[in-house]
């Protein structure tokens, strides 16, 4: 499995009032699952808008996937914090449809989408939630399709913020029992923010962390 | 009816606007852009009523101030705005509403305009749609399908996603900026048909309905495209035996269609709860 890299050279990073990073260099290698943690206001969400290229450093460079952040787009994967608040009357399947070839111009007229979109369901084992409107499912429910959503691309790398944030203890490891089924099965690296100690079924073992403190990554 | 030349018009015009208002209106709505939507009819307003004072067609006038309009309510961007962004882009709508009617009354009274000018355009004409005026509809019809056409994918990947449309590369301020000029143009078509006030219904009753029966994107649209034609043809032929505004009952059967939809909605949510 390759490792998923992110490099900072002279970084920094600063967002209103928040330093997120300050004259940071290093070189993260990301395989598996990996946590970043931080207290609330640390600027988790704005280092991960940085790695998708929606924030811009003040100084300093940021490579992702051996490339801009801008040009590693296509090869990430990326949920939001609030997802699926936007449309709550339309049906599951069309957000995900949506999706898939969303940045394209035009009209679509490639009909497979919605067995990709069906595909992308399964594999979040979501498929019999596609044709209810999203505003009616749990949290839980709401995370596994915009994980789907994230997975449309064929990512290689998953940037996830906050995925278990509001579920309860059982949809909590449900959730991350699956992302580790994709990180496995499917070969993708995982970063993702949590609050919660977590350790995967079976194992006491826990899973990697990373901390953003004082405007520092400590790693 | 069919065989005067102005009933005939107004048929075309009816349907040309139907289309754009089912199609429009359903991306307001499900962007919650209603304000805009009743807004910009307004705004038109004080475009048409410059032009007329100035001596232009009033669709030109109509156009042109919505667009000014819809560029500035665009304008307060999604990237600075962050999570105040609704409520700066409401409040922007709200002042360019507040200047234009403004300017609109004083347009009317600079023109020493005669007040069935202005009623019309309040209330529109459909009955005396003249050929000039259906070439410009026809042309603001193709324009907006050809930039709908254009904006499709990324308009509706960011309407029902915005945070993930933005992480894969979409400019949602483009895109928003892009679909106000869309707005402003279906607007401005509207009111021709259903005047400045009464356009609203037109572009809300069918996409309300539509949304509410939980449909998906293009199954919905397609109904509030159908529903609009059938409110304004509907609307000119009881104009016709009843001599009451097409406006009018447009206005009447945009709420009628809401009601019936929302209480089948109620019906199957009943039954599908005994199941």
């Amino acid at each position: 499995m390759r490792a998923s890299d992110i490099v900072c050279h002279n970084l920094q990073l600063i967002v209103g009032p928040c330093v997120v990073l300050s004259d940071a260099t290093l070189k993260l290698s990301l395989t598996g699952i990996t946590v970043l943690r931080g207290n609330n206001g640390t600027g988790k969400t704005s280092f991960l808008h940085s790695l998708l290229g929606l924030e811009a450093p003040q100084q300093g460079s940021l490579t992702v996937l051996g490339t801009t952040p801008q040009k590693a787009r296509p090869y990430i994967g990326y949920m939001p914090q609030k997802a699926g608040e936007a449309a709550p009357m339309i049906p599951v399947i069309d957000h995900v449809i949506a999706s898939i070839s969303g940045t394209k111009w035009g009209f679509p007229l490639n009909l497979k989408r919605r067995h990709d979109a069906m595909t992308l369901l399964t594999l979040t084992n979501a498929q019999s939630l596609a044709h209810r409107p999203i505003g009616v499912l749990s949290g839980g429910e709401r995370q596994r399709i915009a994980l789907a959503q994230a997975l449309s691309g064929s990512p290689q790398l998953l940037i996830l913020d906050e995925p278990l944030a509001a579920l309860d203890p059982i949809a909590r490891q449900k959730n991350l029992v699956l992302l580790n089924q994709l990180h496995q099965q499917l070969g993708l690296n995982i970063l993702m923010t949590a609050h919660e100690s977590l350790t995967l079924d079976g194992s006491s073992k826990p899973l990697r962390e990373i901390w953003l403190k004082d405007g520092k990554l400590y790693v | 009816m069919f065989e005067f030349s102005f009933m005939q018009h107004a048929f075309i015009g009816c349907f040309l606007v139907s289309v754009l208002a089912g199609i429009v209106g359903w991306f307001m709505l499900l962007r919650r852009q209603t304000f805009a939507a009743h807004a910009l009819p307004h705004i038109g307003f004080s475009g048409a009523a410059a032009a007329v004072w100035i001596g232009f067609s009033p669709l030109l006038g109509m156009i042109g101030s919505s667009l000014i309009a819809g560029f500035f309510i665009a304008h307060e961007g999604h990237k600075t705005g962050g999570s105040f962004h609704p409520l700066r882009r409401e409040t922007m709508t709200g002042l360019a509403l507040t200047a234009s009617l403004g300017l609109g009354v004083w347009c009317l009274h600079e023109a020493n305009t005669a007040s069935n000018q202005a009623t019309t355009l309040l209330f529109g004409d459909v009955l005396s749609l003249s050929t000039t005026t259906l070439m410009e509809l026809g042309g603001v019809f193709l324009l907006c399908i050809i930039l709908l056409g254009a904006l499709w994918r990324p308009l509706l990947f960011s309407s029902l996603s915005p945070d993930l449309a933005e992480a894969r590369g979409v400019s949602v301020s483009h895109i928003s900026r892009s679909f106000m000029i869309l707005a402003a143009l279906a607007t401005s078509a509207c009111s021709e048909i259903a005047g400045a006030l009464l356009s609203f219904s037109l572009m809300i009753g069918p996409a309300s309905a539509a949304l509410r029966l939980e449909l998906s994107p293009l199954k919905g649209i397609i109904f509030s495209i159908i529903a609009a034609l059938a409110l304004s043809w509907s609307g000119l032929i009881l104009s016709w035996f009843t001599d009451a505004p097409v406006s009018f009952w447009i206005s009447i059967g945009a709420v009628l269609l809401y009601s019936v939809v929302s209480c089948i909605q109620r019906l199957k949510l009943k039954l599908f709860n005994k199941v």
